[in-house]
């Protein structure tokens, strides 16, 4: 699903700030992305939803070798990756239910399987009546269900979340997590990145740690509990 | 009810505003220089079929003479002995009144037709009167003819100017517009939303927001010039030269929403695909 060799990444003519990463995440596994802010998660998530290019090394994605897909296949690619921002990246002037419907108008899919589909999905989501507010009027905990719910809607076959419960209270973050673990059995390949040490220790999967651009090497999550 | 778009070029109205004043503006200085163009042809054309006959003072008994004399000259289609009366009247504004008695050189008029012999009027004049000269206003019209030549060319510039004006106004409000969302273009892209998709988004706004905008401008402008050629007609007020504009010119006019539309859509097509280039 997702597999990184000897990655390398710089912005501009900035320094590294990924060194030779490379690690493999199985279609259908979890994994958490550790490590102290600055370490790279962020630059290495955007690896993984194409939104940057890797400096050097190699990163294949559901079967393909980025490098050597053509740009204007990558869309296609995205279209199968579900992103939680960290900072959610929803749209103030668009209603809670055209910013879950955002992925489904990109990709051209008819109106009347969007508004079953987006509404089904925003009732389960627990926003149900709030399908027409816009995100500045909602509290954090609904911005971030539309957040989640807009990541999920493609049926994506990869799930990448940039500290989805860095603005959460522990028992929202908890709740998201299972959300995340339900999905992933029914065999969507999960990545999240988050700081939050008891979380990771708490549900036991599997954990990558970056310190300074540098992939450690992995031990599994209960023994480092 | 339309939902509203994912791109909003103009959360604001600013551009909007912005192309229909620019429109506005366009209007004006094109149907002001129709109307200088227009003018300035119409005073030297006016000119070049007159002329006038000046006698001194003291010949004025022979004034009515003089201008059966020149109407039997080829070319002449009129000639109008001016009255004492009238001639006092033309001058009082730089005379006066004090000055009633003061003894004036006297003027026939004369309408000419194309290719006069200047030359067989001057002689027939100076025949019936001794001392009468001839005025064909060879002078002012030439000078009439450098003003208008003038005049359209500064009102082609000043056309080129604003029409660039707005031009580049259009463009960067609408890259104003387009960078507030630029967020929003990029969670579009990160979704797996194509160039070609995101650049089409904009493009229909931007024209959409042009035509609405450049319409209200040119409603506004054909209001004003409306009001002026009102004013300026007949005898209603004498303030203002006569000013006409030809229907066929009233055409460019309406043309200018619409190349406001397309200025707006280029640009923001333009701006929007450059923008996405830059990222993987
Ligand atoms: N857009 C960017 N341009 C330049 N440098 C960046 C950019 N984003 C992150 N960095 C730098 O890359 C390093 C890793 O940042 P980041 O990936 O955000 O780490 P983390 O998510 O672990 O906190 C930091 O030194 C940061 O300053
Ligand atoms: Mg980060």
């Amino acid at each position: 699903m997702i597999r990184f060799d000897n990655v390398g990444m710089r912005y501009g003519d900035g320094p590294e700030v990924l060194h030779d990463v490379t690690f493999e995440l199985e279609s259908g596994g979890f994994a958490f992305l550790t490590g102290p802010s600055g370490a790279g998660k962020s630059t290495l998530l955007k690896l993984v939803y194409l939104a940057e290019r890797p400096t050097r090394g190699l990163v294949h994605l559901l079967g393909h070798d980025i490098a050597t897909t053509p740009r204007r296949r990558l869309p296609e690619l995205r279209r199968r990756i579900g992103v939680v921002f960290q900072d959610f990246r929803l749209v103030d002037h668009l209603s809670a239910f055209d910013n879950v419907a955002l992925p489904l108008r990109v990709a051209g899919a008819p109106e009347t399987r969007i508004r079953e589909e987006v509404t089904e999905l925003l009732h389960w989501v627990g926003l149900g009546d709030h399908m027409d507010a816009r995100p500045p009027a909602l509290s954090g905990g609904q911005q971030q269900r539309i957040a989640i719910a807009r990541a999920v809607i493609a049926r994506p076959k990869l799930i990448v979340a940039d500290e989805p419960t860095g603005n959460v209270d522990d028992k929202m973050a908890f709740r998201l997590m299972r959300l995340f673990e339900e999905l992933n059995r029914h065999g969507t390949t999960v990545l999240v990145a988050t700081h939050n040490d008891a979380l990771v220790a708490r549900f036991g999967h599997r954990r990558l740690r970056l310190e300074a651009g540098e992939l450690m090497p992995e031990r599994s999550a209960r023994q480092s509990a | 009810m339309r939902r509203p778009a994912e791109l909003l070029l103009d959360r604001e109205g600013f551009l909007a505003w912005m192309i229909g004043l620019m429109v506005f503006l366009a209007a004006l200085a094109i149907a002001a220089a129709l109307a200088a163009d227009g003018a300035a042809a119409r005073w030297a054309r006016s000119l070049a079929g007159t002329a006038t006959v000046q006698v001194p003072a003291d010949a004025a008994n022979k004034l009515d003479a003089l201008a059966a004399a020149l109407r039997g000259v080829p070319g002449v289609r009129q000639a109008r002995p001016i009255g004492l009366e009238e001639t006092r009247a033309l001058l009082e504004p730089w005379l006066g009144t004090e000055l009633r008695d003061l003894p004036l050189p006297r003027l026939v008029d004369l309408e000419l037709a194309p290719g006069a012999d200047l030359a067989a009027i001057q002689k027939r004049a100076a025949e019936a009167v001794p001392g009468a000269v001839l005025d064909d206003h060879r002078g002012w019209a030439d000078r009439l003819a450098g003003v208008a030549t003038a005049i359209q060319a500064a009102a082609i510039v000043v056309v080129l100017l604003v029409a660039a004006a707005a031009a580049l106004l259009i463009v960067f409000a609408t890259r104003a517009g387009l960078e507030a969302q630029r967020s929003v273009v990029e969670l579009l892209h990160l979704v797996g939303a194509r160039d070609g998709w995101i650049a089409r988004q904009v493009e229909r706004q931007a024209l959409l927001l042009a035509l609405k905008g450049g319409t209200g401008g040119l409603f506004l402008a054909a209001a004003v010039i409306a009001a002026t050629l009102w004013l300026s007609s007949g005898d209603r007020l004498r303030l203002l030269p006569q000013f006409e504009i030809a229907p066929a010119a009233w055409l460019s006019l309406v043309a200018l929403p619409a190349a406001a539309g397309l200025v707006a859509m280029l640009t923001a097509r333009i701006a929007v695909l450059r923008a996405l280039r830059r990222l993987p």
